[in-house]
């Protein structure tokens, strides 16, 4: 069997726009039928197929990759007839390939560099794909080593621990200070864009909303839509000392939140922290508000000076993660050598010591031995096969060893000509 | 045998606290799982030298305020361990805490060791200290955790311990819950201390000593009360505990100087 290729035929945010990969998208429970459906085109043995928001990914192990590529793009244009899908789709094989499954599944691939999801998202795919039957000996190879170097580039590297966005800033933020968001109340106070925003990240973390906004009927408007209470702008003062995150966005040109209601809100608190966010350009809240006990103000400088800082950490973690890719390739690289080009050679070689003996055994036995009994022969057949195995079990050993080195080729050429075995056809052990 | 416990203690504590340290500093370290385990066996080799020097020397746990420093030490660490239930990231106030641990471990050597308790009463007192001093010391440990993070996000320099503490509300409970054990502890240690000293015929003597450890009691009391009040939270509270431990620490120092 001729050792198999490994070739991803895909498209993602990168290439396609989200119409497009809308229309490629496969359900969490499809998955396995597409893996399977995959795994029956001309060519292919083995087949998973990775959807998400961002990407849609076949991953094949075939036995020609170009076979393999036509029949995956004939794949996708049928799922998406009518649209410029070939435009859209790039293809990598062998080392690339894999390297390419690497990346993906450690997130440097993603739109956001070290978001968590994709690992999930990979594995859930992996396990879909398994269960179809779908997957070989080539793919969970490559796909288990993804799942490796996936561990170690979060592990090892700081690229999943910095924050991306105003939101998510905020969030951290709030979490640090409160732990847990789930019973915390949030003020939304006015409906600014990125204050909605940051208001929704805090609200997915379990906080119930509130909304205020000098126009009554906007912040009901707003409250609705989001199963918040609404509340005019002078409710202010007393809804300072329930809530414990403001996010300030109004279009208000003096302070909406100085810091004699902050202090008096503070002051029936008892000490109860406040966090307040304010988005607003011009400034909603005094900055002096910061210096009370108990109050942590960002405005929106602080919270973007806090991304650009994440953003470059993970900069410098990117150059960390791509060695550590490089570095599990090379492995899996050597592995695959090492599978792939002892295995043949070795049962070449077994299989040509095994039927010298035998046919000098057989003719032995035909001729001078032939008044052996069948005890006697079956011993000496045991007997043979034994010393055959113990003969061959150091150049078995030494082939094997050195098959994961840059050596390994030689020495199974060398083996070949040395007992003239026929040449092998690089095929891969299961 | 007990020396060589003793030193496996000593750096077992010591390692556990740098590893917990250079966590807390931004490194990227993969050794820090091992943190817990190093303590673990610092705690048992630390047992295991207080269990044989007690069956070996006769040394009691309490005999004094040398073997009273090792307990003291021992509970600490131990408390560290136990801690680690409390939540996520909360073993590393560790770090905060084993250097008192180790600092005691230490004093134990250079401290007197007496004859073995008698009396329950001189019994009472003396765990009812350790353990109120060991919950003193947890409090402050999260009380330095709380000052640096709150720090950090004041000022919004979100660093290294902005990731890696736990939240200013966990820390906060934590410390609150540490001073619910350290107070009625360090109350009821108060009470029996002066029965002791009643009965030991000492009621006049030394009264600058007991009137310092009375004096540590209230500053922790007033700081209770203030917080059950709610006067006291976050930062002020946590200062309070600081100066209260600072002062429980003078306290034991004293004690241990006059052996």
């Amino acid at each position: 069997m001729a050792r198999a290729s490994i070739v991803v035929v895909g498209l993602s945010h990168r290439t396609a726009p989200v119409e497009l990969r809308e229309q490629l998208a496969v359900p969490l429970d499809s998955l396995g039928a597409a893996a399977k459906e995959i795994a029956a085109l001309p060519g292919v043995r083995e087949a998973m197929l990775v959807a998400t928001c961002n990407r849609v990914e076949a991953y094949v192990a075939s036995e020609s990759a170009s076979r393999s590529v036509e029949a995956l793009r004939g794949f996708f244009a049928r799922r998406a007839p009518g649209a410029a899908v070939g435009d859209c789709l790039y293809e990598y094989s062998d080392e690339r390939a894999v390297r390419h499954v690497f990346r993906v599944a450690s997130s440097l691939d993603s739109m956001v560099v070290g978001e968590p999801q994709i690992l999930g998202q990979v594995k859930e795919a992996y396990a879909a794909a398994d269960s179809a039957g779908a997957l070989g000996p080539t793919l969970r190879r490559a796909i288990s080593r993804a799942f490796s170097a996936a561990k170690r580039v979060r592990s090892e590297t700081g690229i999943a621990t910095g924050r991306v966005s105003v939101a998510s800033v905020a969030v951290d933020l709030a979490t640090q200070i409160f732990g847990t968001l789930g019973s915390r109340r949030v003020l939304l106070l006015g409906a600014g864009k990125m204050a909605l925003g940051a208001a929704r990240a805090l609200v997915a973390q379990g906080a119930k909303l509130s909304v205020a906004n000098r126009s009554y009927d906007r912040a009901v408007e707003l409250a609705r839509s989001r199963g918040a209470d609404a509340h005019p702008l002078e409710d202010l003062p007393l809804l300072l000392t329930a809530v414990d995150v403001v996010v300030c966005s109004t279009g208000a040109s003096r302070y909406v939140l100085n810091v004699d209601d902050a202090k008096a809100a503070m002051k029936v608190r008892r000490g109860r922290p406040l966090f307040v966010v304010d988005i607003a350009v011009p400034r909603n809240v005094d900055p002096r508000v910061n210096d009370l006990d108990g109050v942590y103000l960002y405005d929106v400088d602080d919270l973007e000076r806090e991304v650009s800082r994440a953003l470059s950490l993970r900069g410098g973690s990117l150059q960390q993660a791509e060695k550590i890719v490089d570095e599990e390739l090379s492995a899996f690289e050597r592995d695959r050598r090492a599978q792939a080009g002892a295995g043949p050679t070795i049962a070449a070689l077994r299989e040509h010591f095994r039927s010298t003996v035998r046919a000098e055994l057989e003719r032995s036995l035909s001729t001078k031995l032939k008044g052996l009994g069948d005890a006697e022969r079956a011993a000496l057949e045991a007997m043979v096969d034994a010393a055959v195995n113990k003969l061959l079990h150091a150049p078995t050993m030494a082939l094997r060893s050195q098959a994961a080195t840059e050596d390994g080729e030689a020495m199974a050429a060398v083996v070949r000509a040395l007992f003239r075995l026929p040449e092998d056809d690089r095929g891969e052990e299961p | 045998m007990s020396e060589v416990l003793f030193s496996a203690t000593a750096a077992a504590y010591s390692v556990a606290c740098v590893l917990w340290l250079v966590y807390l500093r931004g490194s990227e370290a993969p050794s820090l799982a091992r943190a817990p385990w190093v303590l673990g066996v610092g705690v048992v080799a630390h047992v295991l030298r207080d269990a044989l020097r007690w069956a070996v020397e006769g040394i009691a746990p309490f005999a004094g305020i040398g073997p009273t420093l090792s307990t003291l030490a021992l509970v600490i660490a131990a408390s560290m361990l136990l801690l680690r239930r409390a939540g996520p990231r909360v073993d590393v106030l560790a770090a905060f805490a084993l250097p008192v641990a180790l600092g005691m471990l230490l004093g134990s050597r250079v401290s007197h060791s007496g004859g073995t308790p008698s009396g329950a009463t001189f019994i009472v007192h003396v765990v009812a200290n350790t353990l109120g001093v060991a919950a003193a010391i947890v409090a402050c440990a999260v009380s330095i955790a709380y000052l640096l993070l709150e720090r950090q996000v004041k000022a919004k320099r979100l660093g290294a311990l902005f990731r890696r503490l736990p939240s200013l509300e966990q820390l906060e409970t934590l410390s609150t819950r540490s001073m619910h054990v350290a107070i009625p502890a360090l109350t009821v240690g108060i009470i029996t201390g002066h029965v002791v000293a009643a009965r030991a015929g000492r009621g006049a003597g030394l009264p600058w000593q007991q009137l310092f450890a009375m004096a540590t009691w209230v500053v922790f009391v007033v700081l209770a009360v203030l917080r059950a009040l709610g006067a006291w939270r976050g930062r002020r509270a946590m200062l309070g505990t600081l100066a209260g431990g600072a002062a429980l620490l003078l306290t034991l120092a004293i004690y241990a100087g006059r052996g």
